[in-house]
């Protein structure tokens, strides 16, 4: 057999991975001269992509830090990708030291890396899991034996959502989601969104076409959608940048971070 | 790189922003200056640590420039540490510390040691980032190795260990590997499975789409093709195999590898082919059966221009050999029989455009298919061949020896002018219909016989067997009617009652005679019903008749000889007359003299002493037609004789004399029996004069009244 064709993706490194070009944004050096490349061409088009990736994981630290303030101590982290700085662990622990953190990523590499850093660490866990396959997902994560999903569990889809197209239909995946999380379990998501920033969309879409991992962006009432039964928790579903924001937050017009975030709750 | 931290600290600097409040500490200055318009630093709590240690490690600017340097060096490895290290953070910690008071050789020396400090611990954070993504990488290649070798393990136990066998071949058809079930299935070594091409498995009984599959998988028009065939083994011996042929493409999509999967369905092949052939032959003699022969004569038949021809084949009386020599004996001597019919018509055929084969329809009919008759008498000729095979003694095991003989009905259905041919054998029912009827045909004309199809007899014959079939619910129709014709005491003109005949009206054939359908009726069994329902009618007709039937007239009624054989004969006719009230002794039951005569008619005798002694009155019906066994006349128990009709002469005048004697002498004999003598079929004076001469007691026909139906005034 040839050995390329057996080759799993994120093992090839003369291409891109979503994970890799993620870690680049954030500052971290977990990657490799095509990742950096990919980067670099994307910040041609776009140079206001690392500020909006850092705003994501701001948004995933205060949604975090808000989860763990009201009690959650369980965190499911779907598409987690190379953690370095912030990561939901330290971020949740910092409240409740008792915190425990499943990761999902389906990328090998940040895997394998995510296994290095929290090797050790008895209350954090990380399974090779596609967020399309709940069952697996959800069989893996209680596999760790660190998830007890009678209890409440919050469930993170930071942006990952966009990755999936309207023909791997993510509403029957979420749906899934849901369904199987009991009372008082949250579900995060934040989603790039085409509305906001239209002018900038086609470029975006195409740049992430030409790397090999086309994005969809939703509008307001799909990513709505996403939260079906559940109870979107104050300020709602609302701009990244206007979700419970910090100063900084305040200081930047939202719309210059084209992303629909919310947390939603089952009652 | 244009971060928002960038940015800000750019636009602060640019407009000239006024120095940073008075009375805010190192530590608070550098938070503001830090965290101006960049969402990516760490939490609130962590900054503010780092801005205490911040301000802590400035301390070191009163001091002297080592200890600067060295505090420096710290904060660089701190904001590295802490993640402090986006574009513009370094910037903006050198523009709080450098705003401090102190020596500027310590300042030069804090900002010396940070930008050190920094780098350094920068360098070792990639250099470790690095580190840390490659084993990541590796540890996955490792993983993935790993899924791949034990795949690959996997794989490999299941090919070693596969019942089925499996080859690998390229696209040049050359085979790469086979697992140890193809070497056993085929008897080559893998070594010289590996010499060979996949052409070498060519087998001369491969369908021609099978090769052409073959094509169109190796040049991937096609990702699989599905099988059965043959293939020949080293040892020269077949095997029949289920093939599944798969084509594996590379990433790409271009095809690299073909994989075949094989199944020894040799087996099962030959019991499909041992079950077909149960199916379609007859187990007793390993000739085709009638299932096989209908199709193959269809087949035939859907060839326009074939002269098809059949011989069917019924051996005459085979029902008293199983009879009389058991059916082992019967088998025995059918599947001799039958080897040598096939025997035979292989012979006689050999030479024709298609060879006959023989069929075994069942019991003991047998059917000759001649799919291409060569000329106008050969299917007469082959008829004459079977006949006189047949013919020939049977020797049985046990030294028995059995002679038989076989009636043979012929047909043919000529090709060559087509518009003149009978539509009635253009399919194979109508053909195989015609040869039964000139079978029939055949049979009637005695043993041994051969009749070719001719189109009016059929004709008759269907039109008979049509009758046959209607026959059944005639009564129940309506179509049925009772006539009487009455008797006369030839001394005084005295009606002495009436035979009840039968007249069928049918619907599409008009009157038909009872001499037609009352034979079909004994052939078929109908007899019994409708004797039964003659009978009734008759004795409620007479009951009911009123004053035209004589005060103690008789009614006369046929019954045949298959009604006497049926057990309770004495108590149905009991009941139909206990039903009617008819006495007894006003009936008289018509039976003819073949039917008693016999010696096995043990039973209809029994009957009729039965009836005879409840007062029913017995005669003898038709007398003067058959052969007469006088000696059992007298223990019959007889009432009366009825001459038959075709003693009458039928020219007109003085009739001869030597007709006149015999009919003198059947009264005279009639009346030695103490029996009353009625003559039948009296027409015309010269009957009557003649009957009369002889000595007759009665006489019956159109000269004394013709038949009336029930209720009218008997007699002229």
């Amino acid at each position: 057999m040839d050995a390329a064709a057996w080759t799993p993706p994120g093992l090839d490194i003369s291409r891109p991975s979503p994970a890799r070009v993620y870690d680049y944004y954030l500052g971290g050096y977990h990657n490799f001269a095509a990742d950096r490349e990919m980067a670099r061409k994307a910040l041609e088009m776009w140079p206001d992509l690392p500020t909006i990736m850092r705003a994501n994981r701001a948004f995933l630290r205060r949604a975090v830090s808000y989860l763990a303030e009201s009690g959650v101590r369980q965190f499911l982290d779907i598409g987690s990708g190379i953690p370095t700085v912030d990561n939901v662990h330290s971020v949740a622990q910092e409240c409740r030291p008792d915190a425990r953190v499943v990761y999902v990523d389906i990328d090998p590499v940040a895997v394998q890396h995510s296994r290095a850093i929290l090797a050790g660490d008895r209350q954090t866990a990380v399974v090779q899991a596609d967020l399309r396959e709940p069952d697996d997902v959800l069989g893996k994560a209680a596999d760790t034996g660190l998830l007890d999903f009678r209890q409440p569990v919050a469930l993170l889809v930071v942006a990952l959502l966009h990755f999936v197209p309207d023909s791997d239909h993510p509403d029957e995946v979420l749906r899934a989601y849901r369904d199987a999380l009991g009372s008082g379990s949250h579900l995060v998501i934040s989603h790039a969104t085409h509305e906001g920033r239209p002018e900038l969309t086609a470029s975006h879409e195409e740049l992430y076409r030409r790397m090999g991992t086309p994005m969809t962006m939703r509008s307001w009432r799909q990513v709505s959608a996403f939260f079906d039964g559940y109870d979107l928790v104050d300020p709602g579903l609302v701009y990244l940048l206007q979700w419970r924001p910090g100063p900084e937050e305040e200081a930047t017009p939202p719309e210059s971070v084209p992303a629909w975030v919310g947390v939603g709750r089952r009652s | 790189m244009t971060s928002a931290a960038g940015k800000a600290g750019k636009a602060a600097e640019a407009s000239g922003r006024p120095p940073l409040p008075r009375g805010q500490g190192l530590a608070g200055r550098w938070l503001t200056a830090i965290r101006t318009g960049s969402p990516t630093l760490p939490a609130a709590p962590r900054l503010a640590r780092i801005s205490r240690r911040l301000a802590q490690e400035a301390q070191a600017l009163h001091t002297d420039p080592a200890a600067s340097a060295a505090a420096g060096r710290r904060i660089g490895q701190l904001l590295v540490e802490e993640h402090v290290t986006g574009e513009g953070a370094v910037e903006a910690t050198v523009q709080v510390l450098t705003a401090e008071k102190g020596p500027p050789e310590n300042l030069t020396a804090l900002v010396g040691g940070l930008a050190e400090g920094f780098s350094r611990a920068l360098a070792a954070l990639v250099l470790l980032q690095q580190d840390e993504i490659h084993a990541a990488l590796v540890a996955a290649r490792d993983d993935a190795r790993t899924e791949l070798i034990e795949s690959e393990s996997r794989f490999r136990t299941l090919f070693a260990a596969a019942g089925v066998g499996i080859g690998v071949g390229d696209l040049e058809g050359r085979i790469l590997d086979v697992n140890p079930a193809l070497t056993r299935m085929f008897g080559y070594s893998l070594e010289e499975f590996r010499s060979r091409n996949v052409a070498h498995f060519m087998h001369p009984d491969d369908a021609a789409s099978v090769w052409a599959d073959y094509d169109d998988l190796i040049t991937g028009r096609r990702d699989q093709v599905q099988t059965e065939k043959w293939f020949y083994r080293n040892d020269g011996t077949t095997v029949r195999t289920h093939l599944t042929l798969t084509l594996v493409r590379d990433a790409e999509g271009r095809p690299v590898r073909q994989v075949a999967i094989m199944e020894d369905v040799t087996l099962r092949h030959e019991l499909e082919q041992r079950l077909r052939h149960a199916a379609t032959h007859d187990a007793l003699t390993g000739l085709a059966n009638r299932a096989l022969f209908v199709s193959r004569l269809e087949t035939a038949v859907a060839r326009s221009d074939s002269r098809v021809g059949l011989a069917y084949l019924d051996l005459d009386g085979f029902k008293m050999i199983n009879d009389s020599l058991g059916h082992r004996a019967g088998d025995e001597a059918l599947i001799l029989l039958a080897d040598r019919l096939a025997a035979a018509v292989a012979e006689h055929t050999a030479g024709w455009g298609e060879a006959a084969e023989v069929a075994r329809l069942g019991g003991d009919e047998f059917v000759v298919l001649a799919p291409a008759v060569p000329a106008t008498t050969a299917l007469a000729g082959l008829a004459k061949r079977l006949v006189a095979e047949v013919a020939e003694p049977v020797d049985l095991t046990g030294g028995l020896r059995v002679e038989l003989s076989a009636s043979v009905g012929v047909v043919e259905r000529r090709a060559a002018v087509r518009v003149l041919r009978d539509g009635d054998l253009d399919t194979a029912a109508g053909l195989l219909r015609a040869a039964d009827l000139a079978l029939q045909a055949a049979k009637a004309e005695g043993r041994g016989k051969i009749a070719v199809h001719e189109r009016s007899r059929a004709d008759r014959q269907m039109a008979h067997y049509a009758l046959a079939m209607s026959l059944p619910g005639a009564a129940r129709r309506d179509e049925l009617d009772l006539v009487y014709q009455p008797l006369v005491r030839l001394t005084d003109g005295a009606v002495l009652g009436a035979e009840a005949l039968l007249r069928w009206r049918h619907p599409e054939y008009g009157l038909v005679a009872p001499a037609s359908f009352v034979a079909i009726a004994e052939e078929t069994g109908g007899i019994l019903e409708l004797g039964r329902w003659v009978l009734r009618r008759a004795c409620r007709d007479v009951v009911e008749w009123g004053a035209g039937w004589p005060s103690d007239g008789v009614l006369s009624v046929n019954m045949a000889m298959a009604q006497l054989h049926v057990p309770d004969v004495v108590a149905d006719v009991s009941g139909i007359l206990d039903d009617t009230g008819l006495a007894p002794e006003r009936l008289q039951l018509e039976v003819t003299e073949s039917t008693l005569l016999r010696p096995e008619a043990t039973r209809p005798v029994a009957a009729l002493r039965a009836l005879a002694a409840r007062g029913v009155r017995i005669a003898l019906d038709d007398v003067g037609t058959g052969y007469a066994n006088f000696a059992v006349l007298r223990r019959l128990p007889l009432r009366s004789l009825k001459l038959a009709g075709s003693l009458m002469p039928v020219t007109d005048g003085e009739p001869d004399p030597v007709d006149a004697e015999i009919l003198a002498t059947l009264v005279r004999l009639g009346h030695a029996l103490r029996l009353t003598v009625i003559a039948e079929g009296v027409e015309t004076l010269e009957h009557d004069e003649l009957v009369r001469r002889s000595d007759c007691d009665a006489g019956q026909g159109w000269f004394y009244g013709r038949p009336v139906p029930p209720g009218e005034r008997l007699g002229a």
